[in-house]
């Protein structure tokens, strides 16, 4: 298959034929103007706040988000007339030289430019058809585009045909040694080892790759991986997140979800049993303690809250989560009024509060620690047979309570979901306000998306078997998308947080449709869908990027290059963890506290003391560290971790300056940095080859020349410094409670420690 | 000029210079590399031609004194209501207003005015408590709003609000959202700059990372909090057995690498990682050079007052937001914890006002004496005010949080000078005059520093977010 790659990637050179897509280029109205790819962006930004969904917001009466009211008459004057510029008063109005005419109003919204002004002129003119938006269409697989020569699966049909389009050839592909550490990082989250590098290097069967992906879809570390995925968007976090902020003991949710990814539970299933595994016939424990992702959310701990405020934030938290993680679409805003641009109405929001709205639940518990009710002991069986065993077997009472509060902790009480007997009343809320009742509803899926025939009653369980029936036209797209992004960094649909009106045109819609629809017919097996990604041509791209696929393709929606992404938070600490071998593996488990700067929790608060863990947990994956949310981890805050206070679906990617003061001094990179180089002074050789072999199983390829030149000059340089003051680099290797092994002459660790804390900043590693 | 925010280059995008990074493919010494970068980024972030209108002040000192100050105490006099001392607050005067349920439960609400004198100050007369004599000192500065309200009566959504508009976690605060609207002034510090200390009375209501976070704009505008122990920012000293010289010989061999690499891969990114590790480099230099204060004169750290020698104190870092402010740092903003009396207010509240009074005094003279206060707005407030009724009257008094009137203190640029605005009504319960909302507050900052409040917009999630969300009024009888 590589080798198919190989001849295949050398392309005809292919006639540039210049179109109006081209980024960068002229802004001219394209030729075919598209109501949902040019119009709609244009009318949602700028007049749907005036004249869309919203009734209280709208102004003049006037509806340009529905094709028969934008139509239609009103007072002698019609907003569009297809065909027709003239009678169309649309057209005079955004036209009109008149501040007081034009439209939009300068102070309601940004002014229209020359280039959408003529994509509107263009859309009437050409008769001014409205299409539903895309995205709440039903994904159809339509026919494949050509086959293209160059592609190995279904993926690269699509991305072939783009570039071809846009007069771009698809990048070479990604050697061995790049691919490898892409595709572990990817599906792992750690790096490859230079064992597994080698192993793949000496493969020479035509399914080498491939037996790479299945490898790394089978290892246990998949399911850390795609939690660290997951529970951004369900904000799991330590603590209850406000005022005081203990710590609660919902852990055991997510090692439900770490097991529920390793044994692919599909997409399906795994909906259901979060959103109403207790209502479920005979609900396992397992099954109710899934639920514990409508329990993530924060609790208010704050002497003087109210009650019923507070319980009420919790059941709409519930609600826009959902909505965000499972339809992209952002529910909030019909929380106070129908929404501007999907929709959804102010009842429709509050027919869902229904469905979430009856638990028995507090809103306000002074000084939390732990759980709330409602809540299950995880693994109650063990819990209760050593417990048994502790009263039979430990006679002190002191001693009896110690051992059973430590199996408290083992296996603690986790909140979930229970239905009471009788469901509370739900009502629409004015302005969102728990004071502000209003009409009484009834639980209902909005009205938009549902044929609801109004027999069964709704309940949680039917909404996620709503949102799993494989017809609805969100779910699968949204979670392709999210992970299509998870690869390549942004997805196919760039605002991957938001499916709605608003939300940008995909880059390859056929694409997005065709593994939305694929995902369902496979029985929601995301591996599968994984693996189907990362096997394409397009994913195992190099990606070197030249002048000329910059200026068309600067930030690579064509995927004309392979993806260069840096590494999310956890990545880039699991990495240096990894390389240096201090990196402790043990799946699942309750959470831990690594190193952070001293006093941090004092500094703003003045009852809490961090307890720095010891040994084997300062070492574990990052997926495992302690998020006190209102005080989060600075370390991997500054590489975009959310603070899990509310669910957050996609992380920005910034480049700081904070970012390298942590990599180059705090005591994590540096205790890394002083393993790794022990690690490599332990290979008997110069310190040439040593430096080679750090290079190569930190970035997995050959250095240059020039680059051991350098880091050997480096070397040498500062170990000249050490030898003059031994001092200094005795106190460098002090840094970390990790102990230097054996009797190696410290000078020499000390120099090559500053040439692994070199590497280990170096760009390269920390992008994948 | 007409520029919308989004178009704005953002701070990062000056660090990158492909052209340089093109020319140099073959290897360039790096202290070159170095002082190139360097002298790219002096002014280039300079943005101020590219506000909405022409800007009043090019920077904010933001006093946050967290828990919510006693407005009837300290700035708002009824002399008249001792008459009704011990009287059941009327239910006409308290409404509809929600109140807590630490005080919901109470039997009684007797009105307790303050046992505080009030002082007429200054040639303005402006009346203010004898527990603020520094103030008093430079009343003729100071622009006091009497008639603020808010909406929350808890003090996580209550202070959420005040800093992101909003009272639940998730969006960006004021400091970040000027950071991505205007950039930073100083290429060797961050453009929005988070100080905090804690007060001498008994409890403290605890901060939150989220009150400078970025919320949803990029990570890159979120306040650097400058720490009190150790490192003023995380991780910013070498390791021990690394001192600088060293550090430079290493980050020239990381330069020289990332350049390889770049010449062979090409993404732009790369050079960008350069420019950053280059200003880490920087930074490690100005931010201790920042906070070394041992160069101050006793004449100016006497403005300050004695605790300004206590490292973490309220008067330190109102120094040190001095010194940020002369180095062109856009937003700094220090949180002073303990204004929370619930209980023994006539203990702890005399206590905050010794923290701060003083140096808060000191701060704005130290500015004026520099030229600085002409371009710098200075805010002093809190998330709430306090019940002009007493919480438990009977034992160890104090007054619960109230929202619907407090004060909070403006000075410097663009601001009228010895002025009151706004006022209250007989009972310093409601605003009775010129009401000013958090979002106006908010707006106006923004308005000073030349930001249309209604056009700095984020498109998160399908919506254009701003500050302000979709409220907020200038308060045009502030402006100077």
């Amino acid at each position: 298959m590589m080798q198919r790659i190989l001849i295949l990637a050398v392309w005809l050179p292919v006639t540039w034929v210049p179109t109006a897509r081209v980024p960068g280029g002229e802004r001219v109205a394209p030729a075919q103007v598209g109501y949902n790819e040019h119009v709609l962006p244009i009318l949602s930004r700028k007049c749907f706040a005036c004249h869309g969904a919203d009734r209280a917001g709208r102004k003049a009466g006037l509806r340009l988000d529905v094709q028969e009211r934008a139509y239609a008459e009103r007072k002698g004057v019609r907003a569009i007339v297809p065909g027709d510029l003239d009678r169309s008063a649309l057209i005079s109005r955004i036209f009109a030289a008149d501040g007081d005419v034009v439209m939009p109003p300068a102070d309601e919204a940004e002014p229209l430019t020359d280039h959408e002004k003529s994509i509107l002129r263009q859309w009437i003119l050409d008769g001014a058809a409205y299409e539903k938006h895309w995205a709440f269409e039903e994904p159809k697989k339509r026919p494949l585009p050509e086959q293209q020569p160059w592609g190995l699966n279904e993926i690269d049909r699509f991305v072939a045909t783009r570039l071809l389009e846009a007069g771009l050839e698809p990048q070479r592909p990604a050697s061995r040694e790049k691919l490898i550490r892409r595709v572990s990082l990817d599906l792992t989250g750690l790096p490859p080892t230079i064992e597994e590098l080698e192993d793949f290097l000496a493969d020479e069967s035509s399914r080498a790759y491939e037996g790479v992906v299945e490898r790394l879809l089978r290892s246990p570390r998949f399911g850390e991986r795609m939690a660290m995925w997951w529970l951004d968007g369900a904000r799991y976090g330590d603590s209850h997140g406000y005022d005081n902020d203990l710590e609660n003991s919902q852990w055991p949710w997510r090692s439900w979800v770490i097991r529920a990814f390793n044994d692919n539970k599909p997409y399906d299933e795994f909906t259901i049993e979060q959103l109403a595994g207790d209502l479920l016939p005979d609900a396992s424990n397992e099954q109710v303690l899934a639920t514990g992702f409508n329990r993530n959310h924060r609790i208010n701990t704050e002497g003087g809250a109210i009650d019923e405020e507070w319980r009420t934030e919790y059941v709409i938290d519930r609600v826009e989560t959902m909505g965000s993680v499972w339809l992209g679409l952002t529910l909030s805003c019909a929380r106070c009024h129908d929404h501007k641009y999907d929709p959804v109405s102010q009842k429709d929001f509050y027919r869902l509060f229904a469905l979430f709205n009856n638990l028995n639940e507090k809103g306000f518990i002074n000084n939390l620690r732990g759980s709330a009710e409602p809540r299950i002991r995880y693994r109650a069986k063990d819990f209760q047979r050593e417990a048994a065993d502790i009263a039979v077997r430990v006679k002190d009472k002191k001693e009896r309570d110690r051992q059973t509060a430590r199996l408290d902790s083992r296996y603690p009480m986790v909140m979930v979901m229970r239905e009471m007997d009788v469901p509370r009343k739900a009502f629409v809320l004015g302005r969102g306000q728990y004071d502000a009742p209003g009409e009484e509803v009834t639980a209902g899926l909005p009205q938009a998306f549902s044929s609801s025939t109004g027999e069964e009653p709704t309940t949680r369980l039917r909404l996620a078997r709503w949102l799993v029936s494989g017809r609805h036209p969100l779910t699968a797209r949204v979670v392709v998308n999210r992970l299509w992004e998870q690869l390549f960094g942004t997805g196919l649909v760039e605002s991957s947080e938001n499916l709605g009106v608003q939300a940008d045109w995909p880059s390859h819609p056929g694409l997005l449709d065709w593994l939305a629809v694929e995902l369902v017919e496979s029985g929601w097996d995301l591996k599968r869908m994984l693996e189907l990604m990362v096997t394409s041509a397009t994913y195992r791209q190099s990606d070197v990027v030249d002048a000329r696929r910059l200026e068309r393709d600067p930030r690579n929606r064509l995927l004309s290059r392979g993806p260069r992404v840096r590494l999310q938070a956890e990545m880039v600490r699991d990495q240096a963890l990894a390389i240096s071998g201090l990196l402790y593996e043990q799946v699942g488990g309750s959470s831990v506290r690594p190193y952070q700067p001293a006093g941090l929790w004092e500094e703003v608060e003045k009852r809490g003391r961090y307890q720095q863990d010891r040994g084997d947990k300062l070492y574990r994956r990052s997926l495992y560290t302690a998020i006190r949310r209102t005080v989060a981890p600075p370390g991997m805050l500054l590489f975009d971790m959310p603070s899990r206070e509310v669910c957050t679906v996609k992380r920005s990617r910034t480049n700081t300056p904070l970012q390298a003061l942590a990599l180059m001094n705090s005591v994590t990179y540096v205790e890394a940095a002083k393993k790794f180089a022990e690690r490599m002074m332990t290979r008997d050789s110069t310190p040439r080859q040593r430096i080679a072999w750090g290079f190569r199983c930190a970035t997995m390829r050959q250095a240059r020349t020039v680059e051991l030149d350098v880091l050997l000059a480096g070397y040498r340089r500062r170990l000249a410094r050490y030898r003059q003051d031994p001092g200094s680099a005795a106190s460098l290797l002090e840094q970390g409670e990790s102990e230097v092994s054996g009797e190696r002459d410290r000078g020499e660790l000390a120099a090559m420690t500053t040439v692994a804390n070199v590497i280990l900043n170096l760009d390269e590693l920390i992008n994948k | 000029m007409n520029r919308h925010p989004e178009d704005m280059p953002r701070p990062s995008d000056g660090m990158s210079r492909r052209s340089f990074l093109e020319t140099s493919a073959g290897g360039l010494g790096s202290a070159a590399l170095a002082a190139l970068l360097c002298d790219e980024s002096a002014g280039a972030t300079s943005l101020l031609d590219r506000t909405h209108h022409a800007p009043r002040a090019k920077r904010v000192i933001y006093l946050f004194q967290s828990g919510g100050p006693s407005q009837a105490d300290l700035f708002d006099p009824k002399p008249e209501l001792e008459k009704q001392r011990g009287k059941e607050l009327p239910a006409s005067v308290r409404g509809t207003q929600r109140i807590t349920t630490m005080t919901s439960t109470q039997k009684s609400l007797p009105v307790a005015p303050t046992r505080y004198r009030f002082v007429r100050r200054g040639r303005s007369g402006i009346a203010l408590s004898e527990l603020l004599p520094g103030l008093g000192e430079v009343a003729d500065d100071l622009c006091l709003i009497r008639s603020m309200h808010t909406e929350a009566i808890n003090h996580d959504p209550a202070i959420t609000f005040f800093q992101t508009g909003f009272q639940l976690a998730g969006r960006p605060s004021i400091g970040a959202w000027i950071s991505y609207g205007l950039g930073a002034l100083n290429s060797n510090l961050p453009g929005y700059v988070v100080l905090t200390s804690r007060g001498g009375a008994s409890d403290a209501q605890p901060l939150y990372s989220r009150l400078w976070a970025a919320g949803f704009l990029p990570t890159e505008h979120s306040g650097v909090k400058f720490r009190n122990t150790g490192d003023p920012v995380y991780y910013l000293s070498n390791p021990p057995g690394i001192d600088r010289p060293m550090r430079r010989d290493m980050l020239d061999d990381l330069a020289r690498l990332n350049t390889l690499q770049h010449g062979v891969i090409g993404d732009p990114e790369i050079e960008s990682r350069i420019a950053q590790y280059e200003m880490a480099f920087r930074m490690q230099a100005s931010v201790p050079e920042l906070a070394d204060v041992s160069g101050e004169p006793r004449s100016v750290l006497e403005l300050y007052g004695p605790d300004v020698k206590k490292p973490g104190s309220y008067a330190a870092n109102c120094l040190l937001a001095r010194r940020l402010a002369e180095r062109d740092v856009r937003f700094i903003q220090l949180f002073h914890m303990g204004w929370d009396h619930h209980f023994k207010l006539a203990q702890d509240l005399p206590r905050q006002c010794a923290d701060t009074d003083h140096a808060t005094a000191g701060l704005l003279r130290d500015l004026q004496q520099r030229g600085l206060l002409d371009d710098t707005l200075v805010v002093w407030g809190g998330e709430f005010g306090r019940t002009i009724y007493a919480q438990a009257p009977d034992k160890k008094s104090g007054r619960d949080h109230h929202p619907r009137c407090f004060a909070t203190v403006l000075a410097g640029a663009g601001v009228k000078a010895g002025h009151v605005h706004g006022a209250t009504d007989d009972y310093c319960y409601n605003v009775a005059e010129d009401p000013v909302h958090v979002h106006d507050l908010n707006a106006t900052i923004l308005h000073l520093l030349g930001i249309d409040h209604e056009r700095l917009v984020f498109k998160f999630q399908g919506r254009q977010y701003r500050l302000t969300d979709v409220h907020g009024k200038l308060v045009r009888g502030i402006l100077d």
